[in-house]
């Protein structure tokens, strides 16, 4: 910081000091004093300092062990991934036909999606449990996957029916009087132009997954299957005094959702803000 | 409510391609997903209402339907009561907090300065970070012999201080959501503006809160209403940091349909008040609907 007051010492002033100070103690520092943490071997858990000469990688080691997390990541992967296979080209279809096309019950549909998108899945969690019981699907993670799909696909749909009208529809319209099919036109043309709104909801959809909780923690009980999160919650109840093995949990969990976030800013932004901005 | 749906989603579209009335096409995209969401949502919601009219108990033999009675407990179950009342000091603390620093730290970060992305990612991190694992650390965090317990007094083992720090834990996550909406609204603002204001001598202080304020206030109530509803429907955080307790001091109204649908598994009581949570959703949402008109109808 002193560096770049250095090379630009009329953009400093109190605002800007300021900003940085309280982003740096109230954001930056509780979470790296974790990651530390993490490192640090499992008597130093509690002190105030921390020791660099100590690092360790025993705390990640335990994690792994006692909240089976390879397993749970493998799991969830492949979860997350059948997830983005049902969701992305329903929502790139369903989003193309709301935003081009007029029919009866298309306002009412709107009104669904928006309903659900609003609505969390917590209060349908009693139902959802009592249907998949009764077809003899609790702790199978094919319910997982049709669980998450319904939940995702609102705010995917919103989002891709928001891209596409973004679009210019002049391709489309010269595509017709070319005689392309109706199907051509939604894969050679429409597709195309819309890879980088599809993208953006494969990264929502994927860092969703990798939050959930409370669903799969409710529908599916078989250890080492299920996400990520599961694996976290075991280490919390299983191993109550291994603190430091905690911290390296809830690190290894966040790994993907932080990198993904971190690598594909602009498009996970566009997916925060669709929900509340685009209408 | 069709009505007023119409009126928020019909509003600019523009529908080039095809305007023949029936055709089959566009139903047959819609379909697969219409179905499988509105199987979720509507058909989840008509089953959890009409257990609610029933006793369903795992622990008994048989169900039988007993009509409004699990209302008519809700409506008298202490319990349930407080358990409303620290929904809404919960519901209400993190989002007026969360609203209020997202918008100053959202007008701090629009300025230009060195490191602004930097800081404006790292403003948004606790919300990419997953519930249950901010939960766990901040537990970690606060425990009474860590460095940052002590210098609290160890808030997690107090009623109020659990609350508190489940208020001040939910308010840190959800800072970076409502700084993003904020500052995507505050970049459509007219810089013109500022520099009128700045000729009539006007301080950053009353251009923020004369000119910046009244303008994103809009996009302020809409962060307000989806911070609402996702924290009153909030479970994983609070399992996490505290389990509701101690005692029952951290169980909202979310929290306690949890616990008697899948802890004691008192499904049609679970269902009645995971029924009345609904309502609660949907005035909250009908709330958002009917401030996004009034958006549309400003702009």
């Amino acid at each position: 910081m002193t560096a770049e007051a250095a090379l630009r010492p009329r953009r400093i002033d109190f605002a800007t000091v300021f900003t940085w100070a309280i982003v740096l103690i109230v954001f930056l520092l509780p979470t790296c004093w974790i990651v530390l943490k993490s490192f640090q071997p499992e008597h130093l858990v509690l002190s105030g300092s921390i020791d660099f000469t100590a690092f360790t990688f025993e705390n990640f080691g335990r994690a792994i062990d006692h909240g089976s997390l390879v397993s749970y990541t493998i799991s969830n992967t492949i979860i997350a991934l059948a997830v983005c296979v049902i969701v992305l080209p329903l929502g790139f279809v369903t989003g193309y036909a709301l935003a081009r096309f007029t029919f009866l019950g298309r306002a009412s549909l709107l009104f669904m999606f928006m309903f659900s998108l609003t609505i969390p899945g917590l209060v349908n969690l009693v139902a959802i449990y009592q249907v998949f019981s009764y077809f003899r699907m609790i702790n199978n993670p094919v319910t997982l996957v049709i669980v998450y799909s319904a939940s995702n696909l609102p705010l995917a749909v919103w989002l891709m029916r928001a891209y596409i009208l973004a679009l210019p529809s002049e391709l489309e319209e010269a595509a017709l009087i070319d005689d392309c099919s109706r199907f051509g036109i939604l894969w050679r043309i429409v597709f195309p132009l819309a890879t980088p709104g599809i993208g953006a909801v494969a990264v929502l959809t994927v860092v969703n997954v990798f939050h959930e909780f409370i669903v799969a923690e409710t529908l599916v009980k078989t250890e080492g299957i299920g996400v990520v999160n599961q694996g976290l919650r075991q280490l919390q109840t299983d191993q109550i005094l291994d603190y430091t093995g905690l911290a390296a949990g809830s690190v290894l969990v966040s790994i993907v959702p932080v990198a993904l976030f971190l690598l594909l800013q602009r498009q996970f932004i566009s997916g925060m803000t669709a929900g509340a901005i685009n209408y | 409510m069709g009505v007023v749906a119409a009126a928020t989603v019909a509003a600019a579209d523009r529908l080039p391609i095809d305007k023949r009335p029936g055709d089959p096409f566009p139903y047959l995209l819609v379909a697969p997903a219409a179905v499988l969401v509105g199987s979720f949502t509507i058909l989840s919601l008509i089953f959890t209402g009409i257990i609610s009219l029933t006793d369903w108990d795992v622990a008994r033999r048989g169900i039988s339907f007993i009509g409004f009675n699990n209302y008519v407990r809700a409506f008298f179950d202490e319990e349930l009561t407080r358990s409303w009342a620290r929904s809404v000091v919960f519901v209400l603390s993190v989002t007026v907090l969360s609203a209020m620093i997202g918008f100053l730290l959202a007008v701090a970060v629009n300025r230009k300065f060195q490191g602004q992305g930097i800081v404006r990612a790292m403003i948004v991190v606790p919300w990419v970070i997953s519930e249950l694992a901010t939960g766990v650390f901040w537990m970690i965090l606060l425990m009474p012999d860590a460095p940052l317990g002590a210098v609290t007094g160890g808030p997690l083992t107090t009623t109020k201080g659990a609350m508190f720090a489940l208020i001040m834990v939910e308010t840190w996550r959800s800072i970076g959501f409502a700084m993003v909406i904020v500052l995507a609204s505050l970049q459509a603002i007219d810089e013109s503006l500022y520099e009128a204001a700045r000729i009539d001598g006007a301080s950053g202080w009353q251009q923020t809160w004369l000119i910046t304020f009244p303008l994103v206030s809009p996009s302020l109530l809409v962060v307000s209403i989806l911070l609402m509803i996702g924290n009153f429907n909030l479970v994983t955080i609070i399992i996490a940091l505290t389990g509701g307790g101690p005692i029952d001091a951290t169980t909202t109204v979310a929290l306690h349909m949890y616990q008697h649908s899948f802890q004691y598994f008192h499904i049609g009581y679970g269902s009645t008040i995971a029924i009345l949570m609904s309502v609660a959703n949907v005035v909250a949402m009908l709330g958002f609907i009917w401030l996004q008109r009034g958006y549309g109808a400003r702009n």
